[in-house]
């Protein structure tokens, strides 16, 4: 469903690569938990993979379409939930939802009716008609997870999607992916929390330095490896030693 | 009250708002080739806005000071230009007041930190200050060249020279911030946008209201009375305005060391005073405008209670978005309406000033003169030229313009409704002046049959170029509103770029009257022409990283 082909990304020539010579495959109906550091380039990739990134080299190519050839087309699959919320504040969250669903042309007679659904089960309901400026950061990161569902896209790519959300909409948020998948959805995310990652995840990659140093399927990790993904995650991105650094740090 | 504290706050203020660089920078992001040819551009417009300002008020100064060295009252000359120069400060102080006081978004900031209300109060001052002496260079450079020229280069008028370009603008300063916290204080957190107008634009009213009531005296003069009493109105003008004392002090420091002293002990007065008046005034405004926050976010969560989910054409919902986009900063809207209705303002001042019956008086003159029509229909477009809503449109949105590249919006509809947005709001009422206009000065109604398509064609053209502009270098990375508006080069640019736009129809409209259909024709192909090239501009910046 979604490939990366040699995917590089370099912003001036003097500068080393952001993202170099990615190549992995998301499956139709898969959860691909994207996983790095600050900066191993999780964000460049994502920028490419949505169409706001042009790839120095290679492409991305969705339900085969290379995004930097057809990014309108690719676009329309895909419902994208941002790292930080990204909203007209002024409008209503109501608004917003009819916002997006105008820009994806969701059908006028299914809106009410999807819209009902996801804002209860956001708990949103009270908020919903509030100016999005009055909202909290939680309550944003709802807002954009309902838009991103609304228009039922194949593809749902998600930055970060847990920060902010309190336990129970995490908890939904979960489950929701879990059903995404079910009904023949594929979800791409990236998280720091790897506890998520190793409990919802069909498959994992872990970029480090702009480079996939990771790959597996937490079917195979989960048989094989006794360790937790997250020390392996410690152990790639070079962090292994981490409680010495911390007593040194602290004396 | 730690002044060291104080003054660190503005130092990390400047570095952090960076004014000069803020004004003369876009985008960022764009190529290297680019971001220099941009800010070449940026420069050479800043350089002429500012050579402009200060050639008119040269000529201003040089006229007053030839005058009054002709009556032997050059000090009173002296004095009166420093109150057109204090006129000048305190009318473009109040555009940026407020924002550094109360609005910039790191006030959020220092009030999680320990740092009290005096002490950020004083900082703002300073760096207010700061950002007057910046501005004062356009009033005081021709001012100091015309003192220079006529009482010769001396100890005592260098150090004058030096005293008036550090103290001219303390007194703008003090009045423009009693102004903003007198509304403050008025509205005590409510948002009552009448109020909020009159404060906002009531200094541009008053210096408009005074010049327009100056220029009316002598063109009466001109058009009823002898030269000896054009002249004696002229020597009583400057004399009452010398005779104030604080500008009387500043005439006299250039001819007279106490004068010097007094007027510098005075100045530190002023500024001392200003602090110890304003300073626990501003405690209780920041807390008004906190609860002015707080009640915004309670009546907004009352206002609409629909939950139903509209559905609408999507180029009807680009339109709609950007009516949200203008509401989203204050000083959006407000600028955008007082745009709509310049005509309006300036007829009422002309009347209250007395201007309307010599304006008529001059326009009757014209009215049998074959250029007439062309004359009235050239006025209309020019207020159509000096808006800023599309040539700032890109810009407003600020961050928010990376969902143009998010969501599957096809751009040429965007702009497509940027265009109509245009039209709704700006050109529309302004079709409503031009048969005012018409009715108002006799002209055969028959003309709007063409006048009205054409005046259409180049607001479409207005709108198109002034987009091209925004989209080729827009400023998206803000962090107060009047940075992407009042503040915004584009908009400038783009107010010089409109006139050329318009002019070739108007040429023909002003020469061969009868050839209408190819002045029709022309602006068709320059609305070709700009459409064509706000596509690649927009394309551009929605695709580039």
């Amino acid at each position: 469903m979604i490939e990366f082909k040699n995917l590089s990304k370099q912003y001036q020539k003097e500068k080393p690569f952001a993202v170099k010579n990615l190549n992995f495959e998301v499956k139709k109906g898969e959860i691909f938990g994207f996983l790095g550091p600050n900066g191993a380039g999780k964000s460049t990739t994502i920028n490419m993979l949505m169409g706001v990134l042009k790839p120095s080299k290679g492409c991305v190519v969705v339900d085969n379409h290379v995004v930097s050839d057809e990014s309108f087309l690719t676009k329309s699959m895909i419902g994208f939930v941002p790292d930080e919320p990204l909203f007209y504040e002024k409008m209503t969250g109501l608004q917003y939802i009819a916002f997006i669903c105008d820009v994806f042309d969701v059908d006028k007679n299914e809106r009410q009716e999807r819209a009902n659904r996801l804002i209860k089960l956001f708990n949103l309901e009270k908020a919903i008609d509030d100016r999005i400026s009055s909202y909290s950061h939680g309550m944003k990161q709802k807002l954009g997870i309902i838009s991103a569902l609304i228009h039922e896209p194949k593809i749902l790519v998600l930055d970060e999607p847990m920060v902010g959300l309190d336990p129970k909409a995490s908890y939904i948020l979960k489950d929701v992916m879990k059903r995404f998948c079910d009904k023949g959805g594929t979800v791409f995310f990236s998280t720091h929390v790897m506890e998520v990652a190793q409990n919802l995840c069909d498959n994992v990659g872990i970029i480090n330095k702009g480079e996939l140093v990771y790959s597996t399927s937490l079917k195979e990790f989960n048989d094989k490896e006794d360790a937790s993904l997250e020390k392996i995650f410690l152990e790639i991105t070079g962090n292994e030693d981490l409680n010495s650094f911390v007593d040194e740090a602290m004396i | 009250m730690r002044l060291n504290l104080v003054l660190s706050l503005v130092k990390y203020q400047l570095i952090a708002a960076k004014p000069l660089e803020q004004f003369i920078s876009g985008a960022g992001k764009t190529k290297k080739k680019n971001k220099i040819f941009n800010l070449i551009l940026r420069v050479l417009a800043l350089i002429l806005i500012s050579s402009s300002f200060i050639f008119l008020l040269g000529i201003n100064y040089f006229g007053y000071m030839h005058f009054s060295n002709m009556f032997n009252i050059l000090e009173k000359g002296i004095a009166f230009c420093t109150f057109s120069g204090t006129l000048f400060l305190l009318f473009v102080s109040t555009s940026y007041l407020e924002h550094t006081y109360f609005r910039g978004k790191d006030i959020k900031i220092w009030r999680l930190l320990p740092i009290s209300k005096t002490e950020f109060f004083l900082s703002r001052f300073i760096t207010n200050y700061v950002y007057s002496l910046m501005i004062n260079l356009i009033v005081s450079i021709p001012l100091i060249v015309a003192i220079f020229y006529y009482l010769g280069f001396t100890l005592l008028t260098f150090l004058s020279s030096i005293s008036l370009f550090l103290l001219l603008p303390i007194l703008p300063l003090l009045l423009s911030s009693l102004l903003v916290i007198l509304k403050i204080v008025v509205l005590k957190g409510k948002n009552i946008k009448i109020v909020d107008f009159l404060f906002s634009n009531g200094p541009f009213l008053v210096a408009i209201l005074y010049l327009t009531k100056m220029s009316n005296e002598m063109t009466k003069s001109m058009f009823e009375g002898s030269q000896s009493s054009q002249i004696e109105g002229y020597f009583n003008y400057i004399s009452n305005i010398g005779d104030l004392p604080y500008f009387s002090l500043m005439g006299k420091m250039f001819l007279s060391p106490y004068s010097f002293f007094a007027f510098i002990i005075l100045a530190i007065l002023c500024f001392s005073l200003s602090v110890l008046i304003i300073a626990p005034l501003f405690e209780r405004c920041m807390n008004y405008v906190i609860s002015e926050n707080n009640n915004k976010i309670k009546k907004k969560k009352n206002s609409t209670k629909s939950n139903s989910l509209k559905s609408n054409n999507l180029f009807l919902t680009l339109i709609k978005r950007e009516l949200f986009i203008l509401e989203s900063e204050k000083g959006f809207l407000s600028e955008s309406i007082s745009e709509m209705f310049i005509p309006i303002v300036l007829i009422i001042v002309w009347q209250i000033s007395g201007s309307l019956e010599a304006m008529n008086q001059i326009i009757n003159n014209f009215s049998n003169t074959p250029y007439f029509n062309a004359i009235i229909f050239t006025i209309v477009h020019l207020f159509a030229s000096f808006v800023m809503i599309s040539s700032t449109s890109v810009s407003r949105e600020g961050r928010t313009f990376k969902l143009n590249k998010l969501l599957p919006i096809d751009y040429k509809l965007t702009i497509k409704a940027k265009v109509v947005f245009h039209l709704l709001f700006i050109s529309a009422v302004q079709v409503v002046y031009l048969i005012l206009f018409c009715i108002f000065f006799n002209i055969d109604l028959n003309n709007l049959l063409w006048m009205i398509p054409l005046f259409i064609i180049n607001s479409i053209n207005i709108a198109l170029s002034n987009l091209f502009i925004d989209y080729s270098n827009p400023k998206l990375e803000w962090e107060v509103g009047i940075s992407a508006m009042k503040r915004n080069v584009n908009g400038l640019i783009s107010m010089l770029i409109s006139i050329g736009v318009i002019a070739p129809s108007l040429l023909i409209v002003f020469f061969k009257s009868n050839l209408i259909i190819f002045a029709i024709i022309i602006s068709l192909v320059i609305l070709f022409i700009f459409n064509n090239l706000v596509q690649k501009a927009a394309k551009k910046l929605i695709y580039q990283d």
